[in-house]
């Protein structure tokens, strides 16, 4: 499995924002981040969402068109935020 | 009764007189009487609960103590026997009576016989049970004031073309939630319970509605696509599941909520027996094994009444809701569901979660605009400092206590009131407060308490049945009361419900878990946990409590330590917890 540098460098911040139970390289980039895969909720998406926006200064969206797409795994959320960036 | 016998007597005496005619006359009340005394008795007969002691057992929220029991089958062993006696002595005085006698006894004496049972019942009943809270008439009365059988409107509105819901600001007006919710209903297989796991609030109002109308129960499940849904399914066997998603149990039934056929009666406004069971929702122990509850027609509706009218709506002010929390969740149900069905109002079908999906479903929606959401996303709006182009009417928050320099910073950015309700999956809402104004919360409409042993009961208002409170509470005059904590040390994690002691005895029975406890710091939305454990790992830890408890509870984190603090006679004390968390956190 390869990790891109921004991969690890959000899940290090998953991790670390939601006081997750696993260290951030075990999280699979490909694997689904909500419901059965990594298991987190949307209390979780809301935790992202903040530290995404204080890291990046982007603000993500949950009712996207694209949604299903942008949180399907860490890998599609790391493109997501690559390209929409601010800081 | 009795103005049914007068018109027919004057009805018919008016004609010419003749023995037939007198029989028609004077039987109905007989008759009556002779239907009351079937009504009580059939009752009686063994394995079926005697009509009082069903009402006692309604009024006393679904449970009697045996003595109570006792008593009850008596009293309406004595309703039978007085309405046997009454039929008697009318159909005797038809036959026999001087016709002054008949009137005397049909207008004076029967009724003054049944109001001196209930009267003189009532008042033994006091002497009989005096150790126990005594009731008051008004209550017995206000129980046979609202029989289960008046029927309420699935929706008020000005016309059918009145929006009941919007997406992405586009009006669906109520025409067409009629039409879809009749097309649904008639295509619902046969004696299937409804699971409505529908995302998009129209879809979900759609589901709903269709369940009322074709007499369905509608499940509401807490949370999706987990392991609560499968056992809902097991627990009830046959449903059918509506849902605009496919992330729905294997081998159920799935409908999706729109696109089937139109129905006949579509046009036609729905009404509904207050006392038609309408939805079930569920409450989850920390093993996610969901409890049902179930709400009747009427209770929904007159919690939604009683909402509105906090609110100050009206004729004039029909509100317009935005919604984070889903709709299968109770507040939700009551919030953005009933509320606007009942006052006119229309809700957006998004569900917006991050304060950037908010802020756009509040600016498509026109004026007057109320969010309904939970602590959380509030604060998760008030740090973006969520900037509204348009006014907002109100705030209000539930699902865990809000705090109040949060609800004071909301209600300063966005210059409108902060209202909270406290409440819970079996009662829906019971008190209200602003808390950026103080403390105290108020009882809502029509709600009274009712102390007992210690812990509080509310009773009244919209709930089917009086409810026990599960915090500790301290009273402030007759409406009001402050909380002041836990019961059993109970927490709430995403809106589920559980004790501390579960957790930490569900945590001590993982293999290789010397000791160990759940902790949840003030203001937390999770609990940590901490355990002693020399021969396992974090990792292992984890993954047996997944197979145990609903994911909401797992710790966040989990720390391994050397000891427990725990004091000499082998307790935990908070402030231990406190500091050890502190210690761990620091590392």
């Amino acid at each position: 499995m390869q990790t891109t540098a921004f991969e690890s460098e959000l899940s290090a911040l998953i991790v670390q924002a939601l006081n997750l139970e696993i260290s951030p390289g075990e999280i699979d980039p490909e694997a689904p981040l909500f419901g059965e895969g990594l298991g987190l909720d949307s209390i979780d998406l809301l935790e992202i969402a903040l530290a995404v926006s204080k890291q990046y200064g982007f603000k993500l969206r949950s009712d996207d068109a694209d949604n299903e797409r942008i949180f399907a795994s860490l890998r599609a959320l790391t493109a997501h935020i690559e390209k929409h960036r601010t800081k | 009764m009795v103005l049914y016998a007068l018109v027919s007597r004057f009805a018919l005496r008016s004609l010419p007189d003749g023995a037939a005619l007198k029989w028609a006359a004077d039987l109905p009340p007989v008759l009556i009487d002779l239907v009351l005394c079937w009504v009580f008795g059939r009752t009686l007969r063994r394995g079926a609960e005697p009509l009082i002691t069903s009402f006692a057992r309604h009024a006393h929220g679904g449970t009697l103590p045996p003595d109570r029991s006792a008593y009850t089958r008596r009293v309406t062993l004595a309703w039978t026997l007085l309405f046997a006696a009454l039929a008697a002595a009318a159909a005797w005085l038809t036959a026999f009576g001087p016709l002054r006698a008949w009137t005397l006894f049909v207008y004076a004496g029967s009724p003054a016989l049944v109001a001196a049972l209930f009267l003189g019942e009532f008042a033994w009943r006091r002497v009989r049970f005096r150790h126990h809270p005594p009731q008051r008439l008004g209550d017995m009365l206000q129980y046979l004031r609202l029989p289960a059988a008046q029927t309420l409107p699935l929706l008020r509105l000005h016309s059918m073309d009145d929006a009941v819901a919007r997406r992405r600001g586009q009006p669906i007006s109520a025409a067409t939630l009629l039409a879809d919710a009749a097309a649904l209903a008639a295509a619902l297989p046969p004696g299937r319970q409804v699971l409505n796991l529908c995302r998009d609030r129209y879809h979900f109002l759609v589901g709903f509605a269709a369940a009322l109308i074709a007499r369905r129960l509608c499940l509401l499940p807490p949370g999706s696509g987990d392991a609560a849904i499968r056992d809902i399914c097991r627990d009830f066997g046959e449903l059918c599941c509506v849902a605009d998603h496919d992330e729905v149990p294997a081998g159920v039934a799935r409908l999706r909520p729109l696109g089937h056929p139109s129905a006949p009666g579509a046009r036609e406004m729905p009404a509904f027996p207050a006392g038609q069971p309408a939805a079930m929702v569920f409450t989850s122990g920390s093993t996610g094994h969901p409890a049902p509850h179930v709400k009747t027609w009427g209770s929904l509706v007159r919690g939604a009444l009683a909402l509105g009218r906090h609110l100050g709506l009206g004729p004039s002010l029909a509100p317009q809701i935005v919604g984070t929390v889903p709709p299968q969740h109770m507040f939700g149900l009551e919030a953005t569901i009933m509320l606007p069905l009942q006052w006119r109002g229309a809700v957006d079908a998004g569900r917006p979660l991050l304060p950037s999906d908010v802020k756009a479903a509040l600016e498509a929606a026109p004026a007057p605009r109320w969010l309904m959401t939970t602590p959380l996303q509030l604060r998760a709006c008030v740090d973006d400092a969520l900037d509204l182009r348009s006014a907002l009417r109100g705030v209000i928050s539930s699902t865990m206590p809000l705090d109040a320099k949060l609800a004071q910073a909301a209600e300063a950015l966005w210059d409108c009131p902060v209202e909270e309700i406290y409440g819970s999956s079996e009662t829906g809402m019971m008190a209200l407060r602003r808390t950026a104004r103080g403390a105290t919360w108020t009882l809502s409409e029509g709600l009274t308490f009712a102390p007992e042993d210690g812990a509080m009961r509310v009773q009244g208002g919209h709930l089917d049945a009086p409810f026990t409170l599960t915090d500790r509470v301290e009273r402030e005059g007759a409406r009001g009361f402050r909380l002041l904590g836990r019961i059993g040390d109970m927490i709430k994690v995403a809106g589920k419900r559980t004790s501390i002691e579960d957790l930490n005895t569900r945590l001590r029975a993982v293999p290789g878990v010397v000791d160990g406890v759940f902790y949840m710091p003030d203001g937390a939305g999770r609990p940590a946990a901490f355990a002693v454990a020399p021969s396992a790992s974090r990792a292992s830890i984890i993954e047996a409590l997944r197979r145990d408890l609903d994911p909401v509870f797992l710790p966040r984190p989990l720390y391994l330590v050397d000891a427990l603090p725990r004091a000499a006679n082998g307790k935990i004390t908070r402030d231990g917890l406190e500091a050890l968390l502190h210690r761990m956190s620091a590392r």
